[in-house]
């Protein structure tokens, strides 16, 4: 390897963990932008683990060459996407990639040939692009570019790009009236304008851990204090336990706290002030950090959970990550679902292995690559179940090949109905034919406790309040879950429903199934035995998750 | 000397049939309790599913006797005639055992054949109206037995199960066993294959299980033969029967045929099926 190009490694890498670092303080303000108030807001989750993942996968690699180290970059990105707005920001670094192969030197010219690359690649991996989304932003940044008289700094470029892109994010709402109606801007745009500002703070030479930010937050809402929230440091090799828990009259402040934590594990984030500090994480042995806490001040709500299992439980149902699943010269398919009941469901009706992922933990391109290609199998139906995962689902059976066919559920329920169809005799793409006019009988309500108040659409719903969804659109409230289940369905009372199929998750157990059971069969006529059908999903987030088919 | 046909209650073929092409009916038993009824004679379809759904005590059936087949065959056998035995696949039931114990114990053996129809029900039935017919209009041995056969090979047999808690109990449910154990709610839909019951598929409710069955037998192709089976709603199986006449040019209308209660025994209650006979 030359010198050179060690250089260029090593300047790379240093930018993009500065921008890891800067982005990760943002990540629950991009989250937060939610225009639903459902736990599936995790755009900055996706895009800072598709950045960190990208990090990751380029910090292990031996380069040869420029044009090497942009293939690598590269192929990091096509992997680490996840999400919607991961696979977009992927397909943005790769089409950078694209436009500075020619290029050894970067400049703004040449820069502006990238992004104008970036802006179409990004463009097209979206099969509808909706205006006033990140897309938009994307666009509105490459046109300025276009206009920057040549000669200019990179830095000073940076600095104008990122100029725009806070007045295009600024102006999403007017483009999408339901960023209007939630009153937030849109979260990936952010995302994309918090990047372009990691990327100036990297030129500037700036600290990323230290230099001010301005959170974005949801209209109406009060903005974060900067001095309330701190990330003291990056997550470190090792699982080890996720511990958090509240110090109540503390005799320290924000200072002496940092001190004290930060030698006893990593990820550190304390909030709150004297009265009350919330402090979370991740230590090798949780007992070290309590303790010390009980010396400080009064403890509360300490709660302790081990990583290595919520890992184990990410990856891959019983098989290992290495076993290979050999379903001989049928079709495999592969649900991408998280629950327990609701995995059960579909191996119970032939899935050969599922993937977790759903709302708040999509899988990145590279996790669901790595169990396709564990399927030994004619060919391969990837049902993905939520249209937050469709673009990395896609994405990973492209780089798999013809035999993978991708079913674009966008609910569980819809994976559901359709799973019922599933043949093994016949190829994953005739299977995908006759579960594709499934779909479109099957409706969806979701109803979960809202993660904040919102006014949308004359709708009122309060912190915590449960909140319904019908087909992704958000429709009612009511006191209590049951309630709201029974109201939206009295809603669909206009068509004729074949089959209910009520999953209840949110750690809720079996005995709420005879109380749901009564409740409908007393409430809506029509609903007997033989058509509804009450079943522990045990999905996070939803306590019902509900799927109508219509006759 | 003429041709005599004899097949089992499992065929569940209607009594005017039974009447008009001169078939003998070997009835199997049921079981409820200490209580045996011959199949069709003393238990009507009615009566035994009265009995099935207030589900006091759960049926069982068996085979008729060996003892009860020599009687039969002796009887048509001293008025000179040849006896063709059709029966109930082999795999599903021990009656052509009991058959060919019968037929052994009778001196002139030679004048007796026994035939696996590798069927049940209605798949049996339309073997067993053939061969009658063919018997009546005065064709040999050699060509009813040619005949019996070629409806059998050409029968294909469809029907949808409310549950497949009966056929599992029973110990008939061979490899439609796949469709066991799911949490979810489904309506099993059944096949005969090598004289077994296999899975066909599954639907989500009683409709699209209907129009699974329906589509399937459109892409069989012409046909010449159709019954309709059941043993719930004889509206929607009249119904299922005339659907299935209008796409088809068939050599007679369907028969519709209720199940009788050995077969139910089995199938549970709301079976539905169509049994049909493809053209050569």
């Amino acid at each position: 390897m030359s010198k050179n190009i060690q250089e260029k490694h090593h300047h790379f890498l240093e930018c993009l963990d500065s921008v890891v670092k800067f982005f990760g303080r943002h990540v629950d303000a991009v989250n937060d932008l939610n225009v639903f108030p459902v736990p599936d807001g995790d755009t900055g989750t996706n895009m800072h683990r598709t950045l960190v993942g990208i990090r990751d996968r380029v910090c292990s690699i031996d380069v040869a060459s420029y044009s090497d180290l942009l293939d690598q970059i590269s192929g990091a990105a096509l992997y680490e996407g996840r999400g919607n707005s991961g696979v977009i920001l992927a397909q943005i670094i790769m089409g950078v990639c694209e436009g500075v192969r020619d290029f050894p030197t970067l400049d703004s010219s040449n820069m502006t040939y990238a992004l104008k690359i970036a802006n179409e690649r990004a463009q097209q991996a979206v099969a509808e692009p909706v205006p006033g989304t990140m897309l938009t932003v994307l666009s509105d940044v490459t046109r300025t570019a276009n206009e920057v008289t040549a000669g200019v700094s990179l830095t000073k470029f940076v600095e104008m790009l990122l100029l725009k892109a806070v007045v295009s994010v600024d102006e999403t709402p007017c483009h999408l009236e339901v960023l209007k109606s939630a009153r937030v801007v849109d979260a990936g745009g952010y995302g994309l304008e918090v990047i372009l500002r990691a990327l100036l703070v990297f030129m500037e030479d700036k600290d990323p851990m230290s230099t001010n930010v301005v959170l974005r937050k949801p209209e109406g809402e009060e903005p974060l204090s900067r001095q309330n929230i701190t990330l003291f440091n990056e997550p470190q090799d090792g699982y080890g336990y996720c511990t958090q828990f509240i110090i109540n009259d503390s005799i320290q402040d924000l200072e002496c706290l940092k001190r004290e934590f930060q030698e006893l594990g990593d990820s550190l984030v304390i909030s709150g002030t004297k009265d009350l500090y919330r402090i979370h994480l991740h230590a090798d042995d949780p007992g070290v950090p309590i303790s010390k806490a009980a010396a400080i001040g009064s403890v509360s709500e300490v709660k302790v959970e081990n990583m290595q299992r919520q890992v184990d439980a990410l990856s891959f149902d019983h098989h290992t990550k290495e076993d290979i699943i050999d379903v001989g010269d049928k079709t495999a398919v592969i649900p991408i679902i998280n629950g327990k009941g609701i995995r059960k469901i579909f191996l119970d009706w032939g899935a050969c292995v599922a993937i977790d992922g759903g709302d708040s933990m999509n899988p990145s391109v590279a996790e669901i690559h790595s169990v396709l290609s564990r399927v030994k199998a004619s060919s391969i139906l990837l049902i993905t179940n939520n249209s937050a995962i469709i673009p990395a689902a896609v994405e990973a059976a492209n780089i798999i090949g013809d035999d993978v066919c991708v079913l674009k559920t966008k609910t569980i329920p819809q994976g559901i109905e359709c799973m019922i169809e599933f043949d093994a005799n016949i190829d994953a793409q005739s299977n995908a034919e006759v579960m594709e006019r499934i779909i479109p009988l099957v409706r969806t309500i979701m109803i979960c406790p809202a993660s904040r108040a919102i006014d949308i659409n004359g709708l009122r719903v309060e912190l915590g309040q449960p909140v319904g969804f019908l087909d992704g659109e958000i429709s009612s409230t009511a006191e209590n879950p049951v309630e709201l289940l029974c109201l939206m369905i009295e809603m669909l009372h206009g068509i004729e429903m074949e089959q209910i199929t009520v999953l209840i998750g949110n750690d809720r157990k079996e005995d709420v199934i005879p109380r749901v059971e009564r409740e409908l069969k007393d409430r809506i006529t029509g609903i007997d035995h033989e058509n509804l059908q009450i079943l522990l999903g045990d999905q996070p987030h939803y306590d019902f998750i509900v799927s109508i088919l219509e006759a | 000397m003429s041709i005599k046909v004899v097949t089992d209650s499992t065929a569940d073929l209607p009594v005017d049939i039974v009447n008009e092409l001169d078939i003998k009916v070997v009835p199997l038993n049921v079981h409820f309790g200490e209580d045996v009824y011959r199949d069709g004679v003393e238990l009507s379809a009615k009566e035994f599913m009265d009995r099935l759904v207030s589900g006091i005590d759960m049926p069982s059936t068996s085979q008729p006797s060996a003892g009860e087949f020599l009687n039969v065959y002796r009887e048509i056998s001293l008025l000179d005639h040849t006896v063709l035995s059709l029966h109930v696949s082999e795999e599903l039931s021990g009656t052509l055992n009991s058959a060919r114990q019968g037929a052994a114990e009778l001196a002139d053996e030679d004048k007796i054949h026994i035939i696996d129809s590798r069927l049940v029900s209605m798949g049996l039935g339309l073997a067993v109206i053939s061969a009658a017919r063919a018997a009546k209009s005065g064709k040999s041995l050699d060509e009813i037995i040619e005949i019996a056969k070629s409806v059998a090979n050409r029968c294909r047999f469809f029907v949808m199960l409310d549950t497949l808690e009966y056929l599992e109990r029973g110990g008939r449910i061979g490899k439609a066993s796949a469709l066991l154990g799911g949490l979810l709610r489904i309506k099993p839909i059944l096949t005969l294959n090598n004289g077994e019951v296999d899975s066909f598929g599954r639907a989500r409710s009683r409709k699209s299980g209907i129009l699974k069955i329906e589509e399937a037998v459109s892409a069989l192709g012409p046909l010449e033969r159709v019954a309709v089976i059941y043993n719930g709603a004889e509206e929607e199986a009249q119904e299922l029967a005339d659907r299935i006449t209008g796409l088809h040019d068939l050599d007679d209308q369907p028969t519709l045929s209720e199940l009788g209660p050995v077969i139910s025994t089995h199938a549970g209650p709301n079976a539905l099926g169509v049994v049909v006979v493809c053209r050569e």
